[in-house]
């Protein structure tokens, strides 16, 4: 039993080391090839931003569960300590190991608590907004004259559209719109975002929030060109223009006023994208498949300075 | 930016499933109560009188229904209509959109928290006359 508890432990306070050193990495690495990526088309570039995202979470625990595999042992050089026996570098240091269990556990309680939190606000919005709106073929009509439009929930998801919105633009802008909210329900874009906001939990706020503004500008993105292939970009930017101009600078609700609270830089990086175009090279769907490759040849390559790094750290403690 | 938002807190005016039902009966027959509601709602499913008193209640504290008490029973009117609950509950959607706490649940076409002056929305506009000129003489110069 206390074996057990040590080699657990020892695989949390391990795999929780490693995860935090891969999210420092990642976020002193992401600013240098940001610019970059926001160049490349939006659907690779946010696959490629979801891998970068995940990398330190996948890294770690790879690289962690070779490490206490006993299959994966020739992956570490020989070497002896007390005797010559394939070991794994278990941390006797007192409360080290239970603290690195603790730890994760906490994690794993708050990534938890985070998806029950955002399971619950999805499934009553969408409860309540079903009950009060018209079904109509494509979305779900709701008779306020607020000019809204918005994709609801992970798997089964629905367009909302509002009667101010549906009588303020054309056919033509609705069918665009409905062709953009449609690429989000094909791409599982909330369900790419939520796992996204997952993975940068262990990240410093500000970058998590970078990396995440930047995930959602590139998720905006492809769908506008999805949506692009049939209506042409120049025609899905200016639907995007018109209707960024219905929104309103405040929010006038009842009594209370709701202040626009974030620049329109994101609407203005997708109109120059679709203006400027994007296209997807083959260079750029090769250095995805290569990240990939990149990731799980780290993994490997890992396990034997990871086994002895950690083996000096117990014997430093 | 608006300071974030409990996550109890994040919708405020979102009403239950029998919450939802109550409203549906009254806006459609003002002046009901609580026995003429529950045999309404016995229809679908077997609904205790207590049940409904505690939702009425509770919709009342909500701002949502007034009563008008008439011999021993309370009557219940609409203090909201229809649309303006609705309105209510877009408010959340929208404060939702403006704290960012929500974009994994929902995606807006554009971002109705965005704030870009009409100056630079003209700007963009031009930009995409100038692309669309440019492929109407098919010719490619810098934008």
């Amino acid at each position: 039993m206390t074996d057990s508890l040590e080699v657990l432990g020892s695989f949390a306070t391990v795999w929780i080391m490693l995860w935090f050193a891969c999210a420092g990495i990642l976020s002193l690495a992401y600013p240098l090839i940001r610019a970059p990526l926001l160049r490349w088309h939006p659907a690779i570039a946010g696959n490629l931003l979801m891998l970068l995202l995940a990398f330190p979470f996948l890294l770690s625990l790879s690289s962690t569960l070779l490490l206490f595999t006993s299959a994966f042992d020739s992956l570490v050089s020989v070497h002896c300590h007390e005797n010559c026996a394939a070991h794994m570098p278990i941390i006797a240091t007192p409360g080290l190991a239970p603290l690195g269990l603790l730890l994760v556990c906490a994690i794993l309680l708050r990534l938890a608590h985070r998806l029950w939190v955002n399971l619950r606000m999805s499934s009553r919005l969408k409860c309540q907004l079903e009950k009060m709106a018209d079904h109509k073929p494509q979305y779900e009509l709701l008779d306020t004259d607020k000019p809204v439009v918005f994709t609801l929930g992970w798997w089964r998801n629905q367009i909302y559209v509002t009667r101010g919105l549906q009588q303020s633009c054309s056919e033509q802008d609705l069918a665009v719109i409905l062709a953009h909210e449609n690429a989000h329900s094909q791409r599982c874009d909330n369900i790419r975002l939520l796992i996204a906001m997952l993975f940068t939990l262990v990240l410093p706020r500000k970058m998590a929030r970078l990396l995440h503004d930047d995930l959602h500008l590139m998720v905006e993105s492809a769908c506008d060109f999805e949506a692009a292939k049939q209506y042409g970009d120049l025609d899905v930017a200016e639907t995007l223009l018109k209707i960024q101009r219905l929104s309103p600078l405040q929010w006038q609700i009842g009594k209370q006023v709701i202040l626009s609270a974030f620049t329109g830089a994101e609407i203005e990086l997708r109109v120059k994208a679709l203006v400027h175009g994007r296209q997807k090279s083959l260079w750029q769907q090769t250095g995805l498949q290569a990240a990939v490759l990149a990731l799980i040849l780290a993994s490997f390559l890992l396990v034997d300075p990871l086994h002895h790094g950690i083996e000096d750290l117990i014997a430093l403690l | 930016m608006p300071a974030p938002r409990r996550a109890h807190n994040t919708l405020p005016n979102s009403l239950g499933e029998l919450e939802l039902k109550v409203m549906e009966l009254i806006w459609s027959a003002p002046g009901s109560d609580a026995r003429r509601l529950t045999e309404q709602l016995s229809i679908d499913a077997p609904c205790r009188l207590t049940t409904v008193q505690a939702t009425l209640e509770r919709l009342v504290r909500k701002q949502c229904l007034e009563r008008e008490k008439k011999g021993h029973a309370y009557q219940y009117f609409p203090k909201k209509s229809r649309s303006e609950l609705l309105g209510s509950m877009l408010k959340d959607v929208i404060h939702l959109l403006h704290d960012g706490q929500a974009n994994t649940i929902l995606s807006s076409f554009v971002n109705v928290a965005a704030r870009l002056e009409d100056d630079a929305l003209d700007e963009l506009e031009k930009l995409i006359q100038r692309k669309r000129q440019q492929e109407k003489n098919g010719g490619k110069g810098n934008d």
